[in-house]
């Protein structure tokens, strides 16, 4: 057998689209996650035990539970939810679903950098910035948050790494992203070698700086502290 | 609107997925097997990676590391293609999927242990291995003696971590088609209809086995913590 990228290449353009699907699911499932994230942090740090326990029992089921059977789950699941709950049924486009489902799944492992970052920063520093009269909020705000940040940004870029790389899953429920892509391309062409290599080429543009960074940022981190 | 009123409009129907539990079993043994397999194979190349990393040789840490990133930055799945796909049938002999997964979870897994090892290895003292050079050990015997046994010590929770990454990670390996856990779950759902109710007891299943495994974890985190 020979490789011959030779083909691989002509259709290149049709795997760069595929990158732009990549980039799309992730960037939605970066926001949802880190939104979602900052959410569960704060019910697991939360003086409610009530609350603390919904937020532990979210991060410990998702962290437990492969991701291709959270989405799997994801996209049977929720049209029944909605169409039970509003008596309409509805059909969740692939991209959205991906996007949620990636999120929602990335948001238990952010939860996790957001609380032990906030919880690095000392509780004299609040109890400061209350005595000036701040409210609570305010204070989590200006003074919390921004130092927790510091804690937060190596592992939660590491997350971000993660989560790039894991949007290659995302094919199984059809999100149209570059592993989809792959998929047909090679049931055109039928040379698995040349495609997934090209692919992974691709892939290496956006994850490779990421994982630089990622490397340097925990680095320096850990000469830090 | 409260759950109640839910269950009156969707009618479960965990029947078939019970009446699959013997299947579920049999994949749950495959993936056992796949992750236990994968460790032990990983584990070894890990070690030899990370020493390879270490080396004064350039040539032999260039690519040493140059493997390592290579594994750490590209998607697992498409590793698995390209080994399922690709590199499984070039070699011309029929090989088992079995084999095939496990060798591509290995190729994966031994990156990432490689990184844990080498980190392990340099965080111990300078002064530990002069200590013991000066004592008359060789610069082998000081490394295997001396620095290799504190530095497993220290890797213990994070290997632990990855081996729980794995277990999950094992999961792909159904879009290949090895018969294990998530695949067996997923070929009752296609017969049955029942999605919800099958991937749930697939889900719940793997949290059954994964969840306590994270609490070892995080005890063996306090128990082999680094104290400054």
């Amino acid at each position: 057998m020979k490789l011959d990228f030779g083909p691989v290449l002509d259709n290149l353009p049709f795997l760069v689209a595929g990158l732009q699907g990549t980039l799309t699911v992730s960037a939605g499932a970066i926001i949802v996650g880190a939104t979602v994230g900052l959410g569960i942090a704060l019910l697991r740090i939360s003086p409610s035990r009530p609350l603390r326990f919904l937020g532990g029992l979210y991060v410990d089921f998702i962290r437990s539970v492969p991701l291709l059977i959270i989405l799997v789950l994801f996209v049977y699941a929720v049209p029944i939810v909605i169409e039970t709950m509003t008596g309409h049924s509805i059909r969740i486009d692939a991209l959205l679903a991906g996007m949620l489902g990636l999120g929602l799944y990335a948001a238990a492992f952010l939860a996790e950098v957001f609380r032990s970052g906030i919880l690095a920063v000392p509780s004299g520093q609040r109890e400061a910035g209350l005595s000036t009269g701040m409210t609570n909020r305010q204070v989590f705000l200006r003074v919390v948050l921004p130092q927790a940040a510091r804690k937060i940004i190596p592992p939660a870029t590491s997350s971000i790494l993660t989560l790039v790389k894991d949007s290659a899953v995302t094919f199984a429920i059809a999100v149209p992203e570059l592993m989809a892509k792959a998929g047909s391309l090679n049931n055109g062409l039928q040379r698995p070698i040349e495609v997934f290599i090209v692919v992974a080429v691709i892939y290496l543009a956006v994850t490779y700086p990421l994982l630089l960074i990622s490397d340097r940022l925990q680095r320096s981190a850990a000469a830090g502290s | 609107m409260n759950p109640g009123a839910m269950l009156a409009t969707y009618q479960f129907d965990f029947g078939p997925v019970i009446d699959g539990f013997p299947k579920l079993m049999a994949g749950l043994v495959v993936t056992v097997a796949l992750a236990v397999s994968t460790m032990a194979v990983s584990t070894p190349f890990g070690l030899a990676f990370a020493f390879a990393r270490l080396s004064r040789i350039r040539l032999v840490s260039f690519a040493a590391h140059a493997y390592v990133d290579l594994f750490r930055a590209t998607p697992l799945l498409i590793q698995i293609f390209v080994i399922a796909f690709g590199i499984g049938p070039a070699l011309g002999i029929k090989v088992d999927l079995f084999v095939l997964g496990v060798a591509a979870l290995s190729l994966n897994v031994a990156a990432f242990l490689a990184e844990i090892f080498r980190g392990a290895i340099q965080s111990i003292e300078r002064g530990q291995r002069e200590a013991a050079i000066s004592t008359g050990m060789t610069e082998r015997q000081a490394m295997l003696r001396v620095v290799l046994p504190q530095a497993l010590r220290r890797s213990i929770p994070l290997v632990a971590a990855m081996w729980v990454s794995l277990f999950k990670d094992t999961a792909l390996l159904a879009l290949v088609g090895v018969s294990e856990l998530y695949l067996q779950g997923y070929l009752i759902m296609l017969d049955s209809f029942r999605q919800v109710e099958t991937m749930s007891v697939v889900a719940l299943i793997y949290f059954v086995l994964t969840y306590p495994q994270s609490l070892l974890i995080e005890r063996l985190f306090q128990r082999y913590r680094v104290r400054d």
